[in-house]
């Protein structure tokens, strides 16, 4: 989050421009982690509960032959249970979305199956939407963002958390955008009009482009 | 030592292996990636990354000793 630096490189990123800075950057809301949860819970509740409730006869159950079949099957479920439940959590931090001053990055990954990443420059960007529609997501302050694309697609980023502040953020990131392009446009437009030769009036662009092609070219 | 327990030792050396190899990769990514967290990008608004780790950490290495206990206790 350093605006005036020049040199960013990637500092927070790989592969992070050299005149790029971080405007913001969010995770998905928590409320899809909700079901993982209570699956989770109910899971751990279950087995607390045999095993409070069936105390005395628990060890001689799984000493019998019967039990001595189903230990490993329960070991080996709850080992399961256990590195699901943990995997999903940390794949909840992993994708990350980044909005920066040059265009917006989406992040998801899985360490062993998946690796996604999405780059949409500012440039790209026509009009972005803002769903939230819905109680819960009302009530729980999330919702989507549809970013429309010059391509006439539609790039959705679901489950955003406050999106009506990242809306303003995109938008506001996509404003500065334009504003620097249009700057470095005049100025390119203005040193382009200063190596023409004096007196030079000519109305058609493309004979214009052409003196002044043949006037550089020339020095 | 009878074919149950070696199951389930061998169970819980793979749960160990899985997580040690799943935490060296896991670690090898997010050294690309030093955002700056805030309430807003934390999970629940206070949960880091590192609690998480920690509490994953800590479940399978206690249910890897409850099994091992309960192999030797019954």
């Amino acid at each position: 989050m350093t605006p005036n630096s020049s040199n960013n490189k990637d500092l927070h990123f790989k592969g992070q421009y050299a005149d790029e800075h971080i405007v913001a950057f969010f995770r998905g809301h928590w409320i899809t982690l909700v079901p993982h949860i209570l699956v989770y819970g109910f899971f751990l509740a279950a087995i607390i509960a045999v095993f409070s409730f069936f105390s005395g006869t628990i060890i001689p159950f799984f000493v019998s032959p019967i039990g001595q079949f189903l230990l490993p099957v329960f070991v080996l479920l709850v080992t399961y249970g256990i590195h699901n439940f943990f995997i999903k959590l940390i794949n909840h931090f992993l994708s990350i979305v980044i909005i920066t001053n040059l265009r917006i990055i989406e992040v998801q990954k899985m360490i062993f199956i998946k690796d996604l990443q999405n780059s949409l420059d500012m440039g790209v960007i026509q009009d972005i939407k803002k769903e939230q529609n819905g109680f819960w997501k009302n009530i729980l302050n999330f919702g989507e963002l549809l970013i429309m694309l010059s391509s006439s697609d539609i790039q959705a980023i679901k489950f955003v958390p406050n999106p009506n502040f990242h809306f303003r953020l995109i938008n506001r990131a996509k404003i500065e955008w334009q504003q620097k392009q249009a700057h470095q446009n005049a100025n390119q437009q203005r040193n382009h009009q200063e190596i023409l030769p004096e007196n030079t009036t000519i109305a058609s662009t493309h004979v214009r482009h052409q003196l002044q092609d043949q006037h550089l070219r020339q020095k | 030592m009878g074919t149950v327990a070696i199951i389930i030792i061998g169970i819980d050396i793979c749960s160990f292996l899985f997580l040690a190899a799943y935490l060296k990769r896991l670690f090898a990514y997010v050294k690309k990636y030093r955002l700056p967290e805030s309430e807003y990008t934390l999970m629940f608004g206070w949960m880091h990354f590192s609690h998480v780790i920690f509490l994953y950490i800590l479940t399978v290495v206690l249910f890897l000793v409850a099994t091992v206990a309960f192999l030797i206790f019954s």
